[in-house]
């Protein structure tokens, strides 16, 4: 038998770089990171955060072929020539760092919305005198009660605009 | 919300964000599934493979699959699966000695590990007669005897390992009733229209439910509103409320049935793009609400693991063309 093993889609071979990261050679402030045994999970949460970097003119990612396991992210960052005033201020960033940037930030937001899940499942997950007890607790705080049509939901906020609801 | 189950809104965030914590869940948040089999004695009507397969598909208990090592990357045992880190040991013994055909099932199997067992499900609602999954019949003289080991494992390499049975998310809908134009309808059209929802997604207020108000303006004298106007009337009060927005699965009914009724734009609905609500569903193998923090865990490891390393960071400087573009 000669089928790959089924882990070759998710371990990194040994010798491999998880990630490797290529300059252009042809435009400034470009380059490619190409990421191994990584797919549409990482690679579409990178673009979409690399958009949001107002630094960042172009990001996209590609997943060359099904049967091989890495993805490509490519980024390109605004040409300094062309925002002469925002040199000094973005001298320090690059493709690296906004990448590097961009997973810091996504860092973030999945801790925000891990302790935001934690506070709605130990509220919820408790029993209703519990829940009350601590809903008169919470007013003023990061949580608020919604009294919907039909049902009671409790939705929870913790910083960074994220927001949690669930039914009672 | 239930062990096995759990639905909740995620807001002010976008797709990619949602669709990477789903596609954690199902394939890659690690449980522990049987993975390699010893088959002793099988005289039963299902070959050796064929039980395996079936082995490998019942849940066990996985709190602890976060914690426990892959057995490739076990450095305590030979790569055989036979530690305490990596792997947990099944046996199974079962013959039919009656006259009656003997089911053997998830109970039968008994684990050297009480902390991973098959899960049971008899405080589900749904199971009154409980005997747990049924692996294989046996009929009088056949027996099945055999030892296993479950390793932990991830949806991606199989999906035996997946804790999720389904996890989905849809956008919030925005539902916007024209009240000026609800109005216009006769109760009857409300209703009609109400019901031409497949789910139900809206309905007649309850508090003015037939409600008829009678409204008298008999003791005013005549020249009030002049003669034309009635002495009584009763005004019918049906008001059309959203119940249950969550329900609505963009199937366009009442849109379509709206202006089928002569009136386009009674109703508008459109997907919140921020807006997410996620239903989790889990095998049992982790209660649903820990499979979304194991999500959230396995995300952020992932995330880490792409991180560049800090020398990649420093090495780039662009050379000296990139320094002199950016003012250097």
């Amino acid at each position: 038998m000669n089928a790959p093993d089924r882990y070759e889609r998710f371990v990194v071979p040994e010798g491999v770089k998880k990630v490797s990261y290529e300059r252009d050679t042809k435009i400034i402030n470009a380059a490619t990171f190409t990421i191994e045994r990584e797919d549409h999970t990482v690679g579409n949460i990178l673009r979409m955060q690399l958009h949001q970097d107002p630094n960042v003119l172009f990001a996209g990612y590609k997943l060359p072929h099904p049967l091989q396991y890495k993805i490509i992210v490519r980024v390109s960052f605004l040409c300094p020539l062309v925002h002469a005033i925002e040199i000094h201020t973005t001298s320090q960033s690059s493709p690296t760092q906004a990448y590097n940037q961009a997973i810091n930030d996504l860092d973030k937001e999945l801790d925000c919305l891990k302790s935001a899940f934690e506070m709605l499942v130990m509220f919820v997950g408790g029993d209703g005198e519990v829940y009350k007890q601590l809903l008169i607790q919470a007013q003023g705080t990061m949580l608020v009660p919604v009294q919907s049509w039909k049902n009671q939901r409790l939705s929870v906020c913790l910083g960074y605009g994220l927001w949690l609801t669930s039914e009672l | 919300m239930r062990d096995d189950y759990l639905k909740f809104e995620l807001r002010d965030t976008d797709a990619s964000m949602a669709n990477a914590l789903r596609r954690v869940m199902i394939a890659e948040v690690p449980t522990v599934a049987i993975d390699l089999v010893e088959i002793e004695v099988n005289s039963s009507v299902l070959n050796d493979e064929f039980i395996a397969h079936r082995l490998g598909l019942i849940p066990l208990t996985s709190e602890r699959a976060m914690a426990m090592r892959f057995s490739r990357d076990c450095d305590a045992c030979d790569g055989d699966g036979q530690c305490e880190h990596c792997s947990v040991e099944f046996h199974l013994r079962a013959r039919c000695v009656g006259d009656q055909t003997l089911d053997v099932t998830s109970k039968d199997l008994l684990s050297s590990d009480h902390t991973v067992v098959p899960v049971d499900f008899s405080d589900s609602p749904a199971g009154d007669d409980n005997r747990g999954i049924i692996i294989v019949k046996l009929r009088k003289g056949q027996e099945l005897r055999l030892r296993a080991i479950a390793r932990k494992g991830i949806g991606k390499d199989h999906a035996k390992w997946s804790p999720a049975a389904t996890v989905t998310f849809m956008y919030e809908p925005e539902i916007h009733i024209n009240e000026d134009m609800m109005e216009t309808l006769t109760p009857e059209q409300k209703k009609e229209w109400v019901e031409s929802s497949p789910t139900k997604v809206f309905d007649i207020d309850p508090n003015t439910h037939q409600s008829e108000v009678v409204f008298s303006v008999a003791h005013l004298p005549d020249k009030t509103f002049g003669k034309k106007f009635p002495r009584s009337y009763r005004l019918e009060l049906i008001v059309v409320v959203v119940v249950d927005p969550e329900a609505y699965t963009y199937d366009d009914e009442v849109i379509k049935k709206a202006e089928a009724m002569g009136k386009p734009g009674l109703v508008e609905i459109y997907p919140k793009e921020d807006s997410f609500i996620f239903t989790v569903e889990s095998t049992g193998a982790i209660k649903a609400s820990q499979l979304v923090l194991n999500a959230i865990e396995v995300l952020k490891a992932k995330l880490d693991a792409v991180r560049l390393a800090e020398d990649a960071v420093d090495a780039d400087d662009f050379g000296e063309l990139g320094a002199h573009m950016r003012g250097g």
